[in-house]
């Protein structure tokens, strides 16, 4: 078992308050230098009440490996395993399995089960690419090149177009 | 995507568009030239960018510091749209659409740190 991990610093997040929704206005300024840009997308979608949250015992499947995708997920809390052929990792807090693959109606690259008890919350694909294909040209725009980032530059975004 | 509120701007090659660290409020559609991004922790080679294809887009949109470094390969010529405007149109959605770009952002950020460290997973894409 491989020791990477990969997810965000919660310790340095809650020291900054920066998980408080009632400091998060007033405090964005502020820690503009202090947050990277993953802790700050994290801050916010710590902070949005439009996904559903779900826990899950340690030893649960996540994600399938080789099963189409329903739903998305983001680590809030806890850590899962990725397994990907012989190799592992841990993912914790602020790691997203399953939404590009999803949008792009591929398949999960890894096998990802909780390694104690976990907190997610889910973005259920199908409404997704609803709202994706109704926003903004600007926003779908950038959906759809960061699903290229993410899947390759010979990805198919069809879906999102 | 040529406005005044959208200006373009010239590169050699070989200039450094940002580095990792830097404050971020532009995010970049090429025009003509091409870009490479780079990573950390070991400065890895991620990407070649060519026109019509675009960078710099998650951190305008986190408000926070460059996580990648980006060089202009060939002579570049980019769009530049700045932060505000972009964070204006984003923090207007109040629908499911925010939290999706904003986790696809995420995924990214998740992917660039997995294929820093272990580029073989990747490598039959």
């Amino acid at each position: 078992m491989s020791d990477l991990y990969f997810g965000i610093n919660m310790q340095k997040l809650l020291r900054l308050g920066a998980l408080d929704p009632a400091q998060l206005p007033e405090t964005s300024a502020q820690q503009a230098d202090k947050l990277s840009s993953e802790e700050h997308l994290f801050c916010r979608l710590w902070s949005s009440d439009m996904m559903r949250s779900h826990i899950f015992n340690k030893g649960t499947l996540l994600m399938a490996q080789g099963q189409p995708i329903q739903e998305a997920m983001v680590i809030f809390q806890g850590q899962a395993i990725a397994t990907c052929g012989d190799t592992q990792f841990h993912l914790g807090p602020g790691a997203v399995i399953g939404l590009a693959e999803g949008l792009s109606g591929q398949t999960s690259k890894w096998r990802v089960t909780s390694d104690s008890v976990v907190h997610t919350r889910s973005i259920p694909i199908a409404q997704a690419l609803t709202e994706i294909q109704q926003t903004h040209p600007a926003l779908r725009s950038l959906c759809q090149v960061t699903l290229a980032r993410i899947l390759g530059q010979g990805t198919h975004t069809e879906r999102v177009s | 995507m040529n406005s005044p509120q959208f200006p373009s701007r010239h590169y050699a090659a070989g200039d450094v568009l940002f580095n990792r660290g830097d404050s971020a409020d532009t995010f970049y559609v090429i025009q003509s030239g091409e870009v490479d991004l780079f990573v950390p922790p070991a400065n890895t080679f991620l990407v070649r960018l060519s026109p019509g294809e675009s960078f710099g887009e998650q951190a305008i949109l986190s408000g926070g510091v460059r996580s990648a470094k980006a060089v202009a390969v060939s002579d570049l010529v980019c769009t530049e749209i700045t932060a505000l405007a972009l964070q204006e149109t984003v923090m207007k959605q109040t629908t499911l659409i925010r939290p999706v770009l904003e986790a696809l952002l995420m995924q990214l950020s998740l992917q660039n740190a997995v294929r820093s460290v272990l580029p073989e997973l990747f490598e039959s894409r």
